[in-house]
């Protein structure tokens, strides 16, 4: 059965503006896909409604989520420190599926940049060839870590650090191997440009997308997004039968 | 410590328990990923229709403080796929199955019912109070003559027994409820959601894509209470309570308000365990307290 569990919190760390690591210990080992995510309660007796929150890397019985402080709920999050609790639910979603040879190019945008650290650590290990290519607004996060894994492509919206633009113009720009499957989270606008960048180059592209959850699980139909399925437009819940997509299928 | 029997008959429905899910908060496979649906005393599954329904542009779900709004809309993949998806795999499970039913017309809820006459479904709950949709339902539940009509069309046709759930979008449920009652309805369920609206201030917009959605969750809990208090004075008909029950004791609270029967809607989503937490909350509180059964509990009831 799956089951939400209570997590102690072993760190809590601001690791760039507005930005949180949040190592989470569990009294089970978890056996996370790439590209998964858990939901987040904040059991206020308030607000209510799960955050779902990628998983940015699951190894044994420790969880690491990266996130931004945004609202009420992530605001309450990053107030947590460590020896607090933390319900969490076991994880869920799809995740990204990996081919079995070639080369993986990761793009992250914001937040979307978390959830491939862990899919990067999946990917090496399958003997895949890695880059990651990220869009930050401004400050980087997670960059030493990308780097022990493989090539780090960067780009800023205000140029602090590498390439001054988007990541899918930064892409345009560099030599991309024909070899190469897209795996991608990020805002809806960097994903659409991907997509149409991926179609250009008739490059595989999944993409992760976000939207607002009642439950996280598939019983309320609240998450749902639009794919055109050989011309059948269809209805697919984020959260269950997603969050990732066949890029070519999304209907932005 | 008391030993405490939990079945009631609902209806004529025999139930292990009087716990139950709220249509739309509830899918097969899904919740029972998380627990074993055979706990619960019946399941009611989410709306469906004849036809296939595409629901309400997304964002449908918006959080307020202690409740949800949703605006989904009753998208729903129609009857057919319905019996053999969700029917097909509630088979397996010692659980009855109370199908709520949706349509625009009292045509279309006429077609729903005869299509799953031939079912295993043991019940219907006629959703005549969903107020998102803007073509239909809201109609039929704020107007007493229209709500007996289409109780009264549907009774006609169902080969099962039939709970009109009533909406609080009106300023006297109780006219409602009487309506439905001499219309035939075996049994009503409250409350569906309440309208509500929600506004984000940074972008200037409703937070929902359908700029209202329905009101749920325990914020909506004494309202519901207060309502089927009025219903019980004011028809004989069984009871299904629900809107805001998260325990045991929310759950205990409607009984003696009213309620032969409960439902768990909005807590299933915030922690999917809820309808099988609120089975085990309700049987403790009766330990508790000394009640034997569920009529015991009811009867407690000095209000
Ligand atoms: C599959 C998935 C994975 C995600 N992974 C991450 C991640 O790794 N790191 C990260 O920082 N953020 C991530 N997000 C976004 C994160 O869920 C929201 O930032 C968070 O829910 C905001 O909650 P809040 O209470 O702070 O904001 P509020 O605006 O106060 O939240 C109000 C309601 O809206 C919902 N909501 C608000 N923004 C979003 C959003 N962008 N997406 C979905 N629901 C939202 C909240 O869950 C809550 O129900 C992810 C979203 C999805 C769908
Ligand atoms: C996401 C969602 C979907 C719903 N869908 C339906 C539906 O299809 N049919 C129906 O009669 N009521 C529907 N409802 C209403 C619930 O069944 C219930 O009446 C209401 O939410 C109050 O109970 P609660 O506070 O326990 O959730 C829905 C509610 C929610 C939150
Ligand atoms: S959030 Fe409920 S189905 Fe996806």
């Amino acid at each position: 059965m799956k089951k939400i569990s209570v997590a102690g919190i072993k760190e809590n760390m601001l690791i760039a503006p507005d930005i949180y690591r949040m190592e989470l210990e569990l009294s089970e080992d978890i056996n996370a896909l790439p590209g998964q995510f858990v939901n987040v309660y904040l059991d206020d007796g308030a607000h209510l409604l799960p955050r779902p929150i990628s998983i940015c890397r699951a190894e044994d019985n420790r969880l690491t989520l990266v996130y931004r402080a945004v609202g009420v709920g992530t605001k309450i999050m990053a107030g947590l420190t460590e020896g607090d609790t933390l319900r969490v639910s076991d994880p869920l979603g799809n995740g990204f599926t990996l081919p079995e040879s070639g080369t993986v190019l990761l793009v992250g945008g914001g937040v979307g940049v978390p959830p491939m650290l862990g899919t990067a650590i999946a990917a090496k290990a399958k003997g895949l060839n890695v880059i990651a290519a990220h869009g930050y607004r401004s400050e980087l996060f997670l960059k030493e870590e990308f780097e022990r894994v493989g090539q780090l492509l960067i780009a800023t919206d205000d140029g602090s650090a590498g390439y001054h633009g988007t990541v899918v113009e930064l892409l345009r720009s560099s030599d991309i191997p024909a070899d190469t499957t897209v795996l991608s989270c990020g805002p809806k606008p960097m994903l659409k440009a991907l997509v149409q960048y991926c179609e250009e180059k008739g490059l595989p592209v999944q993409v992760s997308l976000e939207e607002r959850m009642g439950c996280g699980f598939g019983a309320c139909v609240g998450c749902v997004c639009k794919l055109n399925q050989n011309g059948n437009i269809v209805q697919k819940r984020v959260c269950k039968d997603g969050p990732v997509f066949n890029g070519s299928e999304v209907i932005f | 410590m008391t030993k405490v029997d939990l079945s009631v008959n609902f209806a004529g429905l025999q139930m292990k328990n009087p716990v139950t899910t709220a249509s739309g908060t509830f899918a097969a496979r899904e919740s029972g990923e998380f627990y074993d649906i055979s706990r619960l005393g019946a399941v009611i599954t989410k709306g469906v229709a004849a036809e296939p329904w595409q629901g309400n542009p997304t964002p449908r779900i918006a959080e307020t403080y202690g409740g949800m709004l949703n605006a989904v809309g009753l998208q729903n993949p129609g009857a057919e796929e319905y019996i053999k998806k969700e029917l097909g795999y509630l088979k397996d499970f010692d659980v009855p199955v109370i199908a709520n039913l949706a349509g625009h017309s009292i045509e279309e809820y006429c077609a729903v019912t005869e299509m799953l006459n031939d079912t295993d479904v043991a019940m219907y709950e006629l959703n005549i109070s969903c107020p998102n949709v803007k073509l239909g339902g809201i109609g039929f539940g704020t107007d007493p003559k229209m709500a007996a009509e289409v109780t009264e069309a549907v009774k006609k046709v169902s080969r099962k027994p039939l709970i009109v759930k009533l909406t609080p979008n009106v300023t006297d449920i109780t006219a409602i409820a009487k309506a439905v009652e001499s219309a035939g309805a075996d049994a009503v369920s409250l409350i569906n959601t309440l309208l509500g609206m929600r506004i984000d201030l940074r972008s200037k917009r409703p937070l929902l894509a359908n700029g209202t959605g329905g009101f749920s969750g325990p914020a909506v809990k004494p309202v519901a209470i207060r309502m089927v208090y009025q219903v019980r004075r004011a028809i004989s008909l069984p009871i299904l309570g629900l809107g805001g029950i998260m325990t045991g004791e929310d759950a205990a609270e409607f009984l003696m308000a009213g309620a032969d029967a409960v439902a768990v809607g909005t807590a299933a989503l915030v922690d999917p365990t809820a309808p099988v937490d609120v089975v085990e909350g309700l049987k403790a509180f009766m330990e508790r307290e000394g009640y034997e059964n569920i009529a015991a509990l009811k009867a407690a009831f000095k209000g």
